[in-house]
Parts: C-alpha cells; structure tokens; sequence
C-alpha cells in the first residue's frame, strides 16, 4: 500500500494537515467554494480538492475520500474477533 | 525457581503499537518513536494516507493487508499475520507492528503475536492506542462512566444472548460485520436479528446514532440519529458502530447511600 503513488500529493497534504490545529480551524472557516480553490492553489489536484471539500460536508463523503487514495474498509474487520 | 524463569533473548524483540483513528493526530508519540527506531514495521491499516506517513516514518514498513482474500476465513488471515511477525521476531529482528484504533481492541492477531512471542522468550509489549469507542465518547459528548456503558461486539451480543442493561449507554461495535467470517458477506441478516433483538429491549421507537470517527483532519465524523426499527434501512459500513442511550433511570440503593453517608442530593452523576 505504501508504495502506491496514487494520490500522493493528497496524502502528503492531509498527513502534515493533521498536525496543524491552526490551518485546520482556517479551513473550518471557509465555504466550501473558497476551501477548494485555497486547497488548488496550495498544489492539489482539482479531483482531489473536491474529495476533500465533499468529506468535510459529510455524508458519504469521507467513504468516498478513503476509497479514492486506497482505504479499505474491510479492514475493519480485523477487529471482528468473535468469529 | 530460576530453572521456571525463560530465557529471555536479546536478539528478536515485538512493539505492537496503534495509530489511532484519525490520521496521525492520534498516534501517541511514543508510537511514533517506536515506529521510527524499529529495525523493520509491519502493519495493517484503513486507508493509504497513514500508510504512507508510516513508510515516511519507517522506509521498511510493510503491509500485512495481502493476507486478507475474498472467501478466505478471517480466523485463518489472523493466524497468517501472526506466524508473519513471529517469523520475523525469530530471525531476530526488533520489529514493530502497527495497527490501526488501539492495537489491544478488538485485533485478535496483536494480542496473540504478543502471547506467543513471549512464550518464545521474546521481549513482547503492547503500547496504548485511541479506539473508535474512545472517539465516540468525544464526539457525542456524554460522560460513560456516570451512568455506567455496556461495549460489546454485535456479533458477540446476538450469539452469546448478552443481557442488555437499558439504564446504560450501549457501545455496539462491527454492526456491519454482524456474522461475516469472510472478508466480504451479506450484511442484512445480521442487522436485521439485531434489530430484533434491541426493539425487544427498548421498543421500536428508541432513537439511536449510527457512528463513524472521523480519520481525516477537517472531516467530520458521522452521527446519524435512527429509529431502531429503521436500522435495517439505514446506511451501515464496516465501520459503524451503533450508540444506543440509556432509557430508563438506574434504581438508587437507598440502603447503601445511608451506608456511605451520601446525600443524594450531590450525586454528580444522577444527572446524566
């Protein structure tokens, strides 16, 4: 999985976002029109602007985003262990 | 005494650690050390981002994922993982193992990599992770421990006839895994006897939260109110999990505040 260079600008982003309170609640701020053109001009590609914009509205959306750059959701299954 | 005692090897050593759910904010920075230091990282993850931050981390990091297949029991996977880190702790190498939540909850492969290496002689240690129930207190806001909460797994619930307590907070975890031993397989029969079986308790009508924690900065996690009865038609993935609240007050023992010398009046926790 690691070496899959699907999506790895995204990747990349959201990995050095998650340890940034303070762009995270700058993003919180912005209308979804306004998040995806600040996260174009920041290097991401229009594809993967909209996966982000559409997780953060919920929905199905973060489904959507983890399939995009390889989640797997059977993996969840791991934790399964009565049977 | 000492002839009991094992020998304990310098070589091969196992840290199993967690990421958490939410990528990367959650890994504890011990985790992280550990992932960084070790001589080679094997794991087992949700989705690509965090692999990826663990191969930036580890350039040795591999993915167990290629022991999961369609029509391959779940319980002959675990074993495969498990004989994979072993092998490597055999050969000497101070590995560590990384799995997604909290590595001690609910991941059957960890706990046994961790026994057997010790039977072996191996250093073996587990380090504390944030589950997804961890997350769920977070983000529907109720303090677990003043009513009390019930935290089972759903397919554990229905095949063991756990009693459900509906003064509690009932945690049901992998309800989109209910009897699956595949890694695919037909969910509607599993949540359509568990909801029988929670209307039987708090009746149709006792509205509950389909969960998902969030695993991305910025993205909220889902909390969907149902209608019990409604949970067949309700949209359930491999990571929900179900909330369902308390229904009816707890019964104070009258004897026992007089025992403790408590007014009821402070009782924090009567509140909730």
């Amino acid at each position: 999985m690691a070496d899959d260079p699907t999506h790895r600008d995204l990747k990349d982003f959201l990995t050095k976002l998650a340890t940034d309170p303070e762009r995270q609640a700058e993003f919180a701020g912005l209308t979804p029109e306004e998040l995806r053109q600040r996260l174009i001009d920041e290097g991401l590609s229009e594809e993967d602007a909209d996966l982000l914009v559409n997780a953060q509205s919920g929905g199905t959306g973060q489904r959507d985003l983890n399939r995009s750059i390889g989640g797997d959701l059977d993996l969840w299954n791991v934790h399964a262990s009565s049977i | 005494m000492a002839s009991l005692q094992k020998k304990i090897h310098t070589a091969g050593s196992l840290v199993v650690v967690g990421t958490g759910i939410k990528l990367v904010g959650q890994v504890t920075l011990e985790a992280q050390a550990f992932i960084r230091q070790a001589e080679k990282v094997v794991y087992l993850v949700s989705n690509e981002a965090i692999a990826y931050w663990i191969a930036t981390l580890n350039p040795s990091a591999e993915s167990l994922h290629h022991y999961y297949a369609d029509g391959k029991l779940r319980i002959q996977t675990y074993q495969e993982i498990v004989q994979h880190i072993l092998t490597l702790v055999r050969q000497g190498v101070q590995l560590c193992a990384v799995f997604y939540g909290h590595p001690g909850v609910l991941v059957a492969p960890a706990h046994e990599a961790i026994r057997q290496a010790r039977l072996e002689g191996y250093r073996a240690s587990m380090l504390a992770g944030v589950s997804a129930e961890d997350c769920l207190f977070a983000d529907l806001g109720f303090e677990p421990a003043y009513r009390g909460w019930q935290s089972f797994e759903a397919t554990n619930l229905l095949l063991y006839k756990r009693q459900i307590d509906s003064s509690l907070h009932l945690i049901l975890w992998q309800i989109g895994a209910i009897g699956i031993q595949y890694r695919r397989g037909e969910l509607s029969k599993g949540v359509q006897a568990l909801t029988a079986r929670l209307v039987d308790v708090y009746g149709p009508d006792h509205v509950a939260v389909l969960y998902e924690a969030s695993q991305y900065p910025t993205v909220p996690p889902r909390i969907e109110y149902v209608r019990l009865a409604d949970l067949p038609g309700a949209e359930i993935t491999r990571a929900s999990t179900l909330y369902v609240p308390p229904q009816v007050q707890p019964t104070l023992d009258q004897a026992m505040l007089e025992y403790l010398e408590i007014d009821p009046d402070d009782l924090v926790w009567k509140r909730n």
